[in-house]
């Protein structure tokens, strides 16, 4: 899939902060899922319990601290987005004024 | 009916996977559910609407199989979860972080 889809979001919180959320399993379990493992090295494992939706998991592309993670996402049950069909790429762009 | 609507009905999703990798007529695809024809003809009149299945005609038979590039339907559905996992990041970081 060559499919891109972007989404952009302003965070009154410095990058270091926000990075967390998306690489600390307890973080990221704050605002998605009830399970969650991440090896945070290229080919690691990547893998969430979304509430109500099954399992999630993927395998981890990149991670530079506080920048960018970058992971490989889909469902394992059921054909329709399975894992490795598609790819998530998270960055981190610190503004003026340190935020 | 959305993409995620039409790929949550497990049935629907089973007969997904079954015609992922092969072309079968309706009957063939039946014949692995216990539940009536029409029933599985109504599931397969769903997922073609949705554009997850193609559709082939061979003399009389329908042949079905999935439509690998089906990702499409399916955007908006990934859309709305992100944007909405996404939403409430932030609102959640900026509540801590305050």
């Amino acid at each position: 899939m060559s499919d891109e889809l972007v989404l952009e979001r302003r965070v009154s919180a410095p990058p270091d902060k926000v990075f967390t959320y998306f690489t600390e399993p307890d973080k990221w379990l704050a605002w998605q899922g009830t399970e969650a493992e991440m090896e945070l090295v290229a080919g690691g494992l990547w893998r969430v319990n979304v509430t109500g939706q099954g399992f999630a998991s993927g395998r981890v592309v990149e991670v530079v601290e506080n920048e960018r993670v970058v992971f490989t996402w889909g469902w394992e049950r059921g054909p329709a987005v399975p894992p490795g069909s598609t790819t998530v790429a998270i960055e981190l762009v610190p503004e003026a004024m340190g935020h | 009916m959305d993409g995620l609507q039409v790929v949550a009905e497990p049935r629907r999703r089973a007969i997904l996977q079954l015609v992922w990798s092969q072309e079968l007529a309706a009957g063939d695809i039946a014949a692995h559910f216990d539940v009536s024809f029409p029933a599985v003809s109504q599931h397969l009149g769903v997922l073609r609407d949705a554009g997850f299945v193609s559709v082939r005609r061979e003399g009389r038979t329908r042949l079905y199989s999935a439509n690998l590039k089906a990702l499409g339907p399916l955007r908006p559905m990934l859309e709305k979860m992100w944007t909405e996992k996404l939403d409430r990041l932030v609102t959640l970081i900026e509540k801590e972080t305050r």
